[in-house]
């Protein structure tokens, strides 16, 4: 099915072309964001509707992509501070810690990271506020440039600097494993 | 702030960014402060951090698209719906409850004619039949009611039978 949109310039845009190319990338940011597939999953759709119903406000189709991870941020921001909303109420009536979200997948090399170092990372990522666990996920797990973080994050440089700066301090401890001290 | 502190904000950033510009004598600082080296340590450390492959799972396809947004049309258009509703119930249930109807002066004339007429029958008197038995029918007939004869009534005078048009005069 071919949808064609026309951004706020009045350009047309392949929308399926556009999400067929880029669902494999989001899905990706998704993945790593919530730490669960299947909410992933659903977060892209919902971020490609979202674009489909905003796709007037795309000014320029060439940075769709950035557009599109914006979006898709911002939508996985107020999804993991429901989350934690809801960890909290369940904590406080008693209903016992949520059930750790479920690894993405086996490790097939080497430099992945180990089973238990990745329920670290989880862990160490749900104590952290949830700009600063997106920021941190975007820069370094996702791997993301400082100025791509603060464009999907829709904060200045400077303000992702502050966020990774804090969330490193948490991470002092956390995630420093035997492995890797001398 | 201070010129130790000043030089912290300056490593930091150029730690974090590698676009920032690198202080002189970096380095050394970091050998020296303990908060700088931590931070370098941490960012050594997440940047080691490679997590594993998101699994394949099915592609989301356009009609999947499509039909999320018509769901989220056909729900927003129920909330206004509702929402509509609501105000609409909660504008007629505090409307001010209407002043009771005034009877305009004609109902009531007409109501008290009605009344006269009921309860003053003759009943026998203009019936042959019942002739004989006037006294009894007088006798069973409801009383008369002159309450309702208000004076106030306007009473349009019938003209007579065979009088002249004009009145008194000769």
């Amino acid at each position: 099915m071919v949808i064609t949109a026309v951004s706020g310039e009045g350009e047309a845009i392949d929308f399926s072309s556009l999400v067929e190319a880029e669902q494999a990338g989001l899905r990706r940011i998704a993945a790593r964001l919530l730490r669960d597939e299947d909410e992933a999953r659903d977060l892209v759709q919902t971020t490609f509707a979202d674009a489909y119903e905003r796709r007037g406000s795309l000014r320029d189709p060439a940075a769709a992509r950035a557009w599109l991870r914006r979006i898709l941020t911002t939508r996985a921001l107020n999804h993991l501070r429901r989350r934690r909303l809801w960890r909290r109420v369940r904590e406080i009536f008693g209903a016992g810690d949520a059930p750790e979200p479920a690894a993405p997948g086996p490790a097939p090399d080497a430099l992945v990271m180990s089973a238990r170092r990745l329920a670290a990372v989880s862990r160490f990522l749900d104590a952290l506020p949830a700009r600063q666990a997106a920021a941190f996920t975007l820069r370094y797990l996702e791997g993301l440039e400082l100025g791509d973080v603060a464009l999907a994050m829709g904060v200045g440089r400077g303000t992702v600097k502050t966020h990774l700066h804090r969330a490193l301090s948490a991470m002092r401890g956390a995630l420093v494993e035997p492995e890797e001290s001398p | 702030m201070t010129p130790g502190r000043d030089l912290c904000e300056r490593v930091g950033d150029a730690l974090l960014d590698p676009a920032a510009p690198r202080p002189p004598g970096l380095d050394e600082h970091v050998a020296t402060c303990e908060a700088c080296r931590r931070l370098r340590d941490a960012h050594r450390a997440a940047e080691r951090l490679v997590p594993p492959p998101a699994r394949s799972a099915p592609g989301i396809g356009m009609d999947e698209v499509l039909a999320r947004v018509r769901r989220r049309r056909r729900a927003r258009a129920a909330t206004v719906a509702a929402a509509g509703l609501g105000i609409a119930l909660a504008l007629a249930l505090n409307a001010p409850t209407a002043p009771p109807r005034s009877i305009a002066g004609a109902d009531v004339f007409a109501l008290a004619d009605a009344i006269r007429g009921y309860g003053q029958r003759e009943v026998a008197s203009d019936d042959p039949v019942l002739l004989a038995y006037a006294p009894l029918a007088a006798w069973l007939a409801p009383p008369a009611r002159r309450s309702l004869d208000l004076p106030s009534l306007p009473v349009v005078p019938s003209p007579e039978i065979g009088a002249p048009a004009g009145g008194d005069s000769p």
